[in-house]
């Protein structure tokens, strides 16, 4: 049986760098797709997901296990250092122009997704954060109301509402009168 | 039910990639707005789901990345890390020690060589001021000796920078004053334990 993340955090704690090691492996996929959701930039997903684990590693560092799982504490650290990270401008190579390049060979589901992300992009903080935390993490509504630090209600009307403007937006792209927007996304 | 809750149940469903059951087939069937919100919501899902993998797949390889912080780790965690090498070494040096109490004579003040596998067949008696794990100081971070290792047992005069190069200063020295003592080295050379014979005639310790 697996150890749980905060009991390979205290073996981690006593100098083990296998525990360290283990944690990584199992919690920096996750964060690096976040922060590449988040920042639109595979380089600033990288820093992100290393700066994290650097703070974890740091005598210094907050965990407080009684105040919630680790995983928790790790996508809020992350979650924080996207947002310096966007306050400070744009980044560079973002990652539509790589799903882009990805898809030419499956146009219209590749436009879609293409969109889709640029949509998720223009969407303001608090409806981005859910989107990716529930429906590209796959998070329980419950993780992510502590991740974020709101009640499980806010987090489900806050889904709901950013699927129900994405899907606006989805559906006015694929619209006839849309072309002109989804030459745009293709380019 | 409202179409208000039905929209819940839509966007969750489809969040699950379900398929709608029967009850809410029969609404999609007769509302065109919920009907329409369940393929929208079917069709988001699907394109997340594309963007997950696509993600997944596009992860470049962070084996340097991970190399690096692992290695920021041991240097966060010196002495936690030199702790363990710490336990290796004495055990080692333990290990050596018992072997050679078991009946190994090692009154000879000049260079001698013993070899480990050798020891509990030789029946040599043993020095008249005895050996005891508790007089041998086992030298920091050496590594472990292997089983059947061959050990020299080098008597020489230490002197304190010599002590500090091994890692260990089990009494006050003054500078230039020396001690005389018995190093065990391994056959890669390095010193794995030390044992104090006396002071050297030229220390002026009282």
């Amino acid at each position: 049986m697996s150890l749980s993340d905060e009991e390979l955090y205290r073996l981690m704690r006593q100098g083990r760098q296998d525990a360290f090691a283990e944690l990584y492996e199992r919690r920096e996929p996750g964060l690096y797709r976040y922060a590449l959701h988040m920042s639109g930039s595979a380089v600033v997903a990288e820093e992100v997901a290393h700066e994290v684990f650097l703070q974890l590693m740091n005598p210094n560092s907050h965990f407080d296990e009684k105040k919630g799982p680790l995983e928790g504490w790790l996508f809020g650290v992350a979650r924080n250092l996207v947002r310096v990270v966007r306050r400070q401008g744009p980044v560079e190579q973002p990652v539509d122009r790589a799903f882009h390049d990805d898809i030419l060979g499956d146009l219209i589901s590749g436009e879609n997704v293409a969109a889709l992300h640029r949509a998720l992009q223009e969407m303001p903080d608090r409806y981005r954060d859910v989107v990716i935390l529930c429906d590209l993490e796959e998070k329980t509504y419950e993780d992510v109301a502590r991740i974020i630090g709101r009640p499980v209600g806010t987090v489900r009307s806050r889904l709901h509402r950013a699927r129900a403007l994405l899907s606006t937006k989805l559906r006015w792209i694929n619209e006839p009168a849309g072309a002109g927007l989804r030459e745009a996304v293709a380019r | 039910m409202t179409c208000s809750n039905r929209i819940e149940e839509i966007v969750e469903l489809a969040r699950r990639r379900g398929n709608a059951g029967v009850t809410l087939r029969a609404h999609l069937g007769a509302c065109p707005e919920c009907a329409s919100r369940w393929e929208a919501e079917r069709e988001l899902s699907s394109h997340f789901h594309v963007m997950k993998i696509r993600a997944e797949a596009r992860r470049p390889e962070p084996a340097g990345r991970r190399a690096s912080l692992l290695r920021e780790f041991d240097r966060m965690n010196p002495q936690k890390s030199a702790g363990n090498r710490w336990l290796w070494a004495l055990s080692a040096a333990a290990a050596l020690v018992l072997m050679i109490g078991a009946g190994r004579e090692l009154g000879k003040r000049a260079e001698e060589v013993v070899e480990s596998q050798s020891l509990a067949v030789d029946t040599v008696s043993v020095d008249a001021d005895g050996l005891s794990s508790e007089e041998f100081i086992a030298v920091p971070y050496a590594p472990p000796l292997a089983a059947g290792e061959i050990v020299r047992m080098v008597r020489t005069e230490l002197d304190l920078s010599s002590l500090a190069a091994l890692g260990v200063n089990p009494m006050p020295l003054a500078s230039g004053d020396s001690v005389v003592g018995d190093v065990v080295v391994g056959q890669d050379g390095f010193p794995r334990a030390v044992r104090f014979a006396g002071y050297s005639q030229t220390s002026e310790l009282d």
